[in-house]
C-alpha cells in the first residue's frame, strides 16, 4: 500500500487541475451548447498573459494573477460568448470545425508572439514541503492547487444552487426561450457564463504552467484535452462531478503507470488513460443522459451548382489538363515533392468530405486511419509484397478501427462521436504508434512502387489514383448510398421510419471513408523512404477539418483547394514565421467558414436591412405624407387600427 | 557597411513579420552575426525575424576589411570557368566588394598554399529545422555553419575559392527537405550540403542526396542514415556512441550503477533510442535499468520518476526534448530524487541550460565532435576564436560547433583534391572525390578519426566527447578529450 | 394596457405564417383569439411578447412602439407571456421556477403570492418542475402571471391536456387574472369558454384575421368555417 501512495498524491494534485479545467468547459457547454474544444488554447493564454505580465511586466504575482482572472478572463469569455451565438445556428459538425479553427488560429498566434520553444516559469506559490507521506513530498503549492479546485467546485456549485444568476444559468439550459420571457436576458446570462467558464480556464493555465516551471503551448494547449476525460466522467453536466472526475482520471493514469513498468508492450498505456476513459465512457453511458445540450441544427442540404453544365465540365476539363502540365510549369521546378504530397491527400480530403458534407458525421482521427495505412504499406512491403497490393492492404487494416467507432457511432452523434473520434486518435498515437506492429522503434521503411523513384514519373501515378478517389466519390454521392447518406444528414429520424438502416449506412460510410484515409495514408508514406510517428502527428487531424471546412462545399472544391491550401502553399513559404501566419489564418478562416456553415452571415445583414427600411419611417416618410396632404388624400390605406375599435370598458 | 539583399518577396515577408513580432520583442534574433574584423557590419536581418527562410553569407575578398559582398538571389555565380574572375556576382547593389589588398603573388602549390588569385564562388547548402522543438535545438547547426564560412572567407576562401551559403529551413517536412534540396542543387548550383539538420525527416534528405549525387557533409547525426548512404558523410562520432559515452561518464562521475531510459513516444528519434537500449546499456557499461514511455507533452514525469527510483536507477537517460528534460528533473527532484541525467546533446539548447533546474541536476552530453567550450586543442581554440569573432555575445552550444567542424571536413575533403580546386570548376563530383580521399582525418582534434571510401556508406565511428551542464552553464569536463568503445 | 399590432407578417424561415394582422387588446379586456391549428395564433403570440420579430408591421404598446423589443425588455413594460406546452423548467425545483419568475429582490413575496394562488405549489416547492403532474406544472406557469402583475398577458391554450376539473380552476384564475385589470389575450382550444370570458374575439384563418368583434356577433357557423378552413 505504501507503494501506491506516491501515485495517489500525484494523481489527486495533477488531477484537481484537470478538474478545475473541465469545470470551465462543461460551464460554458452547458449553458451555450458549444462544446468549446479550444478550451486548452484559453488556458495556454491565460498562462502566456500571466507570464508576460510578470516576468516580462514585472508585475508582483497578485497583480499579475487579478489581472489574468478578472480581466483576461472575462474578455476572452465576452468573445468566446459571441463567438458561440455565431455558431449557435449552425450543425454540430460546423461547431466543432469553428471551436477547432479557433485552437489552431490561437495557437499560432501565441507560437507567433512567443516562440515555439518553451520558456521557463517562475513558479509563484510557495515551494516549501508541507508534509511528507512516507517518503513522498507534498509541497505547499500542490496542497493550495487541491484545496483551490475543491474551493473552485464548492463556490460554483453554491452559485448555482443558491443564486439568482446561477439558477437562471441552469435555466437556460432548459429552455432560453422561456427564460426571455420570465424577464432574464439569456445573452446576459450566457454572458455570464462564459466569462466564468473562461476565467477558470485562465486560472488552470495558470495553475497547470506553474506545477511544470515552465510554459509551452503544445503542452498546454493540449493538456486540457485530458479534461474531456474528466468531463466525460460529470456526463458533461455536472459541475461537482468535474472534479471528482478529474482526480479520478489523474488517479487511474498514474496508477497505471505504475503498474506497466513490468510489461512494455503497455508502455504508453497511461499516457493514454484519459482518452479511454473518454472513449469508454461514451459507449457506457446510457444513452439519454448524454443528450446533447443545445437545439440540434439540421444541416442544409448544399444547393446545386449555379454554374451551368457545360461551363462545369470546361471548367473540370481544364483543371485535369493543369493538372497533367504540373511537372513542367515553371513555378513548380523544385516544389515537385510538395505536389506529389498533396496528391496523395487528396484522397484523405475527398474522404473526409465524404464523411462529414455528404453524411454528416465527423472525425477528429482521420489523420489516424492514414497512419494505420502507412504502417500497413510499410509491413507489408517489408513482407516483400507488391506495392498495390500492399497499398489495398493498408487501406483494409483501417476498416477494423472504422467498425470500432462506428459502434459508438450508431448511438452517439455529433458532438459525442468527435470526442470519441479525438480520443481515439490521440490513444492511438500515444498508445500504439511507438509499438512494433505500428511504426516501432524508429521509423519504418517505406518504398515507392518500382520503376517511379523519379519525382516526375510518380506524379502522374498519384494523379491517376487522386482522380480515381475523387471520381469514387462522387459515384458514391449519387448512388443509392449517397442518397441514404444525405437523408441522413437532413433527418436520421425520417430516415428510418422509411426502413432504412441507419446504422448500416453509418457504419458503411465510416469504413469507406477509414478505408480511404488509410490509402491515402499509404501514398503518402511512400513518398520519402520511410514514415514515422512524428509524421501522423494527431494535431494533424484538426487541421485538416480546418481547412476542409474552408475549402467549399462540393466534393471538386474539396479536392483542389484543401491540398492546395495544405501542402503546396507552405513549401513555398521558408519563414517558419509565415508559415506560422498561415496556420492561424487557417485557423481563423475555418471559424469564419463555420459560422457562415448555414448562411450565418444572413442574419445580422437582414437585421441590418430591417433596421434601414424602418428610415422610410423618418423624414422620408415624413415628407411624403406632406406631399400627400398637399395633393389629397389618396387611396392608399391609412394606418389601421383593426376593423373596428372596440369601445373599452 | 554590408548588407544582404534578399528578393522583394523575402523583404515584404520579413516586412510583414517584422510588423507582427515588433513591439512583443521577446524573441531573440538569433541570425546576428557579424562579420571581419573593424567592422560592425553585420549579415542584417530585419528587425524581429528570426530564422528567415535563406540566408545568404556572400563571398568576402582576401583579409582585409573583409566584406560580406551582396549576392543577389538566383544569380548565384556557377562556379564559371574563369579562375580568376572577381565575384561579378557579388558586386550588387549597395554593397560593395573591397578591393583585393595587394596580394603577394607566390608560387603556390600545396592545399595550404596562399591564394594568389580569387577564384570562382562555391555554392553550399543548408537544409534544417530551424523552428520548433527540434528546431530549438538544431537552429545553431546554421550559426556554427555561418561562423565557419565567414573565418573561412576572411582567410582567402576554401582553396582560394570563396564560398556562399545558401540555408533553408525545411520544418521537419520531408516534401520540403527534397524542395529544398532540389533548389538549392538544381538552382542555386550548390556543390555540398553542410550541416544538415534533419533528424526526422531523414530518409527524405537521404534519398535526394542520392538523386541529386550531391554529398551531405556534415549535421546532427541523430539518424542511422548517416551510416546508411554513400552520399551522407558524419563528421563525428555515432549517435548511439554518444549516448552511451554520456551514461559511461555520468557513471564514473558518481559511481552510478543502475541505468534507465526515459524516451518520448511522439518522435522517431527517442523511440530508435528504446529500440537500441539494449546496446547503449552494454557500451555504458552499467546494469540496465527500466525503460519507460512518456509523453513530452505530460504535466509532470513524477509517476515515471518513481518508477526509477523503486528501479534502484541511478543514471538516467532522457531521450526527450529539452523542456521536457527540464520537467523530469522538477520531478523527480519532488521526490528527493536526483539521478545523474544523460541526454543527447540535441535537446539541450542555452536557453535550457540556464534553467537552473537542468543546472542543479547536472546534465551529462555525450557528444559527437569536440565539445564547443573545450579550448585545449587547436581546433577547440579556433573554433572558439571564430565565433568570439564573427558572432560574439551569441550563446554558443554543440549544435553550433557541430556545424562549424562540417565546414571544416569540407574545407579538408578540398584540400585533399587541391589540384582539381584549384584549377577546375569545382563540382559534386570534386567534393565526393575529395572526400573519398579522407582518411584517419581529425580536423586538428575537432573529431574522432573519420575515415570514408568512395561509393560506399560510412560506418559508425563509436566514439564521443562529453559535456556537461551545471551550476554556470555548460563545462567541458574532459576538454577535448575523445573515448571510444 | 393596450396592445395594438399594425398590419403585422411574420413567419419562420422563408414562409410567411401571418399576413396583415390588425388586432387591439384594448385596456382590462379579455380578447379570445381563435383559428384552427397551424393559422398562426401561437406564432401572433410569440411576435406580440418579442419572441419572433416581424417581418412587416409594427407593435405598440400602451401607445409606445415597440416592435424589435425583446422579450425580456417586454416583461419590464408589463407583458407575461405563458407560452404554449408547459412553461416552466423542468430541471429545476418549483421554488427555482418562481425564483425565476419573480423580480430580483422579491423572492419570497413573489412565492408567498405563488402559494396563496395554487396551494398546491406550496405543497411541492422542493419537487422538480419536470416530475409534476400536468396540471401542476401548467398552475406553476400560470403563477407568472400572477407574481410579475402583468398588466397584459398572453395565454396559448393553456387549458390543453388538463382534467377538466382543472381546466375549470384554471379559468377561474384567469377570471381572477381579468378582474385585477390585466388585459388578457387568450388562444383557446375550448372555443365555448374562451367566448364566455371574452369581451372581444378574433378569428385567424391562414395567417389572416377573418373576424374581428364581440363575441356575441360571431356565430357557431363561422366559428366551423373558420376551424375547418372555409372561408367565411
Amino acid at each position: 500500500m505504501n507503494e501506491y501512495i506516491p501515485y495517489i498524491i500525484f494523481g489527486v494534485t495533477s488531477g484537481a487541475v484537470f478538474g478545475i479545467s473541465a469545470m470551465g468547459l462543461v460551464l460554458t457547454y452547458k449553458t451555450s451548447g458549444v462544446f468549446n474544444i479550444a478550451h486548452g488554447a484559453v488556458c495556454a493564454a491565460g498562462a502566456y498573459v500571466f507570464y508576460s505580465l510578470r516576468q516580462q511586466a514585472d508585475l508582483p504575482w497578485p497583480v499579475a494573477a487579478a489581472l489574468v482572472v478578472c480581466v483576461f478572463g472575462p474578455l476572452m469569455g465576452i468573445v468566446l460568448e459571441r463567438l458561440a451565438v455565431a455558431f449557435s445556428g449552425v450543425p454540430t459538425a460546423f461547431k466543432i470545425v469553428g471551436t477547432v479553427g479557433l485552437l489552431v488560429a490561437l495557437q499560432s498566434l501565441i507560437t507567433l508572439i512567443y516562440g515555439s520553444t518553451s520558456r521557463v516559469f517562475d513558479p509563484f506559490l510557495p515551494q516549501g514541503e508541507a508534509f511528507s507521506v512516507s517518503g513522498t513530498k507534498v509541497n505547499y503549492e500542490q496542497v493550495i492547487i487541491l484545496l483551490l479546485g475543491f474551493a473552485a467546485a464548492g463556490a460554483l456549485v453554491t452559485f448555482f444552487r443558491l443564486s439568482r444568476l446561477g439558477t437562471a444559468m441552469r435555466g437556460v439550459v432548459d429552455d432560453p426561450a422561456l427564460l426571455d420571457l420570465t424577464g432574464d436576458s439569456p445573452t446576459r446570462v450566457r454572458r455570464y457564463a462564459w466569462i466564468i467558464g473562461s476565467s477558470f480556464a485562465a486560472m488552470s493555465g495558470v495553475l497547470f504552467a506553474s506545477t511544470q516551471a515552465q510554459i509551452d503551448v503544445n503542452v498546454l494547449t493540449l493538456l486540457v484535452v485530458q479534461a474531456f476525460g474528466a468531463a466525460t466522467i460529470a456526463r458533461f453536466q455536472s459541475l461537482p462531478l468535474c472534479i471528482v472526475g478529474g482526480i479520478v482520471v489523474g488517479l487511474l493514469q498514474k496508477l497505471v503507470s505504475k503498474e506497466i513498468t513490468a510489461y512494455p508492450d503497455l508502455q504508453g498505456l497511461d499516457l493514454a488513460t484519459p482518452f479511454i476513459v473518454l472513449f469508454i465512457g461514451l459507449l457506457v453511458i446510457p444513452r439519454r443522459k448524454l443528450v446533447e445540450t443545445g437545439r440540434q441544427i439540421r444541416a442544409k442540404a448544399v444547393p446545386p451548382s449555379r454554374v451551368p453544365r457545360p461551363f462545369r465540365a470546361a471548367g473540370y476539363g481544364t483543371t485535369l489538363l493543369v493538372a497533367l502540365a504540373i511537372p513542367q510549369l515553371w513555378f513548380v521546378g523544385a516544389h515537385l515533392p510538395a505536389y506529389n504530397q498533396a496528391l496523395t491527400q487528396v484522397t484523405l480530403f475527398v474522404s473526409l468530405h465524404l464523411l462529414v458534407r455528404t453524411s454528416g458525421q465527423i472525425s477528429l482521427c482521420h489523420f489516424g486511419f492514414a497512419a494505420i495505412g502507412a504502417i500497413g504499406l510499410g509491413h507489408m512491403q517489408g513482407y516483400g509484397m507488391p506495392f498495390a497490393l500492399a497499398v489495398i492492404i493498408g487501406g483494409l487494416l483501417c476498416i477494423p478501427p472504422a467498425l470500432l467507432i462506428a459502434i459508438p457511432a450508431i448511438r452517439l452523434s455529433g458532438l459525442y462521436l468527435a470526442l470519441a473520434t479525438l480520443g481515439f486518435g490521440i490513444m492511438l498515437a500515444q498508445f500504439c504508434y511507438g509499438k512494433s506492429y505500428m511504426f516501432g522503434f524508429g521509423s519504418l521503411a517505406t518504398e515507392r512502387p518500382a520503376g517511379f523513384s523519379d519525382d516526375e514519373t510518380y506524379y502522374y501515378l498519384l494523379l491517376g489514383v487522386a482522380v480515381a478517389s475523387v471520381i469514387a466519390v462522387l459515384v458514391i454521392e449519387r448512388s443509392r448510398l449517397g442518397r441514404v447518406l444525405r437523408g441522413l444528414s437532413d433527418s436520421p429520424v425520417a430516415l428510418q421510419t422509411l426502413g432504412l438502416s441507419v446504422n448500416v449506412a453509418r457504419v458503411i460510410v465510416f469504413c469507406i471513408s477509414g478505408f480511404m484515409a488509410g490509402i491515402s495514408g499509404a501514398l503518402y508514406g511512400s513518398l520519402f523512404g520511410s514514415v514515422s510517428a512524428s509524421t501522423f502527428n494527431y494535431v494533424n487531424s484538426l487541421v485538416i477539418l480546418a481547412v476542409l471546412a474552408i475549402s467549399g462545399r462540393r466534393v471538386m472544391s474539396a479536392a483542389i483547394v484543401a491540398p492546395v491550401l495544405l501542402y503546396v502553399i507552405p513549401n513555398y513559404i521558408g519563414d517558419p514565421d509565415m508559415n506560422t501566419m498561415l496556420q492561424m489564418a487557417f485557423g481563423l478562416a475555418a471559424m469564419f467558414a463555420a459560422a457562415n456553415a448555414q448562411g450565418g452571415w444572413d442574419v445580422p445583414f437582414t437585421r441590418l436591412a430591417e433596421r434601414s427600411s424602418d428610415r422610410l419611417r423618418g423624414p422620408a416618410e415624413a415628407r411624403l405624407r406632406r406631399l400627400e396632404a398637399h395633393d389629397g388624400p389618396s387611396d392608399k390605406a391609412q394606418p389601421v387600427h383593426g376593423p373596428r375599435v372596440p369601445v373599452t370598458r | 557597411m554590408s548588407n544582404t539583399i534578399r528578393s522583394r518577396q523575402m523583404l515584404a515577408v520579413a516586412a510583414v513579420v517584422g510588423v507582427l513580432v515588433a513591439g512583443c520583442g521577446t524573441r531573440v534574433a538569433d541570425d546576428r552575426i557579424i562579420s571581419a574584423e573593424g567592422g560592425a557590419a553585420g549579415v542584417a536581418v530585419p528587425a524581429g525575424a528570426t530564422s528567415t527562410g535563406e540566408t545568404v553569407v556572400a563571398a568576402t575578398t582576401e583579409s582585409g576589411p573583409a566584406v560580406a559582398a551582396l549576392t543577389p538571389q538566383g544569380a548565384a555565380a556557377q562556379g564559371t570557368a574563369a579562375t580568376n574572375s572577381a565575384p561579378e556576382a557579388a558586386a550588387s547593389a549597395g554593397g560593395q566588394s573591397a578591393a583585393a589588398k595587394g596580394s603577394t603573388p607566390q608560387v603556390a602549390s600545396g592545399p595550404n598554399a596562399p591564394c594568389t588569385t580569387k577564384l570562382a564562388p562555391i555554392v553550399i547548402g543548408q537544409t534544417l529545422v530551424s523552428s520548433g522543438v527540434v528546431g530549438a535545438a538544431l537552429g545553431n547547426l546554421r550559426l556554427g555553419l555561418n561562423i565557419w564560412a565567414q573565418a573561412v572567407n576572411a582567410r582567402g576562401g576554401v582553396q582560394c575559392h570563396p564560398v556562399q551559403v545558401y540555408s533553408m529551413d525545411d520544418g521537419s517536412d520531408p516534401a520540403r527537405v527534397q524542395s529544398n534540396m532540389n533548389e538549392l542543387v538544381n538552382n542555386k548550383g550548390a556543390v555540398a550540403i553542410l550541416a544538415a539538420g534533419d533528424p526526422i525527416p531523414d530518409t527524405a534528405l537521404q534519398s535526394s542526396a542520392e538523386r541529386l549525387k550531391v554529398p551531405v557533409i556534415g549535421g546532427d547525426l541523430n539518424s542511422v542514415t548517416w551510416t546508411k548512404s554513400p552520399y551522407l558523410f558524419p563528421q563525428g562520432g555515432g549517435a548511439f556512441a554518444s549516448y552511451a559515452g554520456g551514461i559511461k561518464e555520468a557513471g564514473e562521475a558518481f559511481k552510478g550503477r543502475r541505468a534507465g531510459l526515459m524516451y518520448c513516444v511522439e518522435a522517431n528519434i527517442c523511440s530508435a533510442i528504446a529500440g537500441n537500449w539494449d546496446q547503449i546499456a552494454q557500451w555504458g557499461g552499467l546494469a540496465q535499468g527500466a525503460a519507460k514511455a512518456v509523453s513530452i507533452t505530460a504535466t509532470d514525469y513524477t509517476a515515471e520518476c518513481q518508477v526509477m527510483k523503486n528501479d534502484g536507477v541511478d543514471t538516467l537517460l532522457t531521450a526527450v526534448d529539452g523542456s521536457a528534460v527540464s520537467r523530469i528533473v522538477r520531478s523527480c527532484a519532488a521526490l528527493g530524487y536526483r539521478p545523474a541525467i544523460v541526454t543527447p546533446a540535441l535537446a539541450i539548447n542555452p536557453q535550457v541550460a540556464a534553467d537552473p533546474n537542468a543546472q542543479k541536476n547536472t546534465l551529462w552530453l555525450g557528444t559527437s565532435v569536440i565539445p564547443f567550450n573545450s579550448t585545449d586543442t587547436p581546433a577547440g581554440k579556433e573554433f572558439n576564436q571564430d565565433a568570439a569573432r564573427y558572432a560574439p555575445g551569441t550563446a554558443l552550444d554543440q549544435s553550433t560547433v557541430m556545424g562549424w567542424v562540417s565546414g571544416k571536413l569540407f574545407a579538408a575533403a578540398m584540400g585533399k583534391v587541391h589540384t582539381d580546386t584549384r584549377t577546375q570548376t569545382v563540382t559534386s563530383a570534386t567534393v565526393l572525390k575529395g572526400l573519398g580521399l579522407i582518411k584517419n582525418e581529425t580536423l586538428n582534434g575537432a573529431a574522432p578519426p573519420l575515415t570514408f571510401t568512395a561509393g560506399k556508406p560510412t560506418p559508425p565511428t563509436n566514439c564521443y566527447y562529453i559535456v556537461s551542464v551545471s551550476e554556470g552553464g555548460f563545462r567541458a569536463p574532459k576538454g577535448g578529450r575523445m573515448s571510444c568503445f | 394596457m393596450t396592445l395594438v399590432l399594425e398590419n403585422l407578417a411574420a413567419g419562420y424561415g422563408g414562409t410567411t405564417v401571418l399576413r396583415g394582422i390588425n388586432l387591439v387588446v384594448p385596456p382590462s379586456s379579455v380578447v379570445a383569439l381563435l383559428g384552427a391549428n397551424g393559422a398562426g395564433k401561437t406564432t401572433l403570440l410569440r411576435v406580440a411578447s418579442g419572441l419572433l420579430k416581424p417581418s412587416a408591421g409594427r407593435i405598440h404598446l400602451e401607445g409606445r412602439d415597440v416592435t424589435g423589443s425583446s422579450p425580456h425588455q417586454l416583461v419590464r413594460r408589463g407583458v407575461c407571456h405563458v407560452p404554449e406546452g408547459r412553461g416552466v423548467f423542468p430541471s429545476l425545483t418549483v421554488r427555482e421556477n418562481l425564483v425565476l419568475q419573480s423580480v430580483a429582490g422579491n423572492e419570497s413575496d413573489a412565492i408567498a403570492r405563488a402559494v396563496s394562488a395554487f396551494p398546491r405549489l406550496g405543497e411541492r416547492l422542493s419537487q422538480l418542475a419536470g416530475t409534476m403532474s400536468g396540471g401542476e406544472q401548467q398552475m406553476l406557469a400560470l403563477a407568472r402571471a400572477y407574481i410579475q402583475s402583468p398588466r397584459l398577458i398572453l395565454l396559448d391554450e393553456v387549458s390543453m391536456g388538463l382534467a377538466p376539473k382543472i381546466v375549470d380552476e384554471i379559468f377561474e384564475f384567469l377570471a381572477m387574472l381579468a378582474q385585477s385589470g390585466a388585459s388578457l389575450l387568450l388562444v383557446e382550444q375550448y372555443v365555448t369558454r374562451a367566448l364566455e370570458v371574452a369581451d372581444f374575439v378574433y378569428l385567424i384563418n391562414r395567417g389572416e384575421i377573418a373576424f374581428a368583434g364581440e363575441p356575441s356577433e360571431l356565430d357557431a357557423a363561422d366559428v366551423f368555417k373558420a376551424y375547418v378552413g372555409v372561408g367565411l
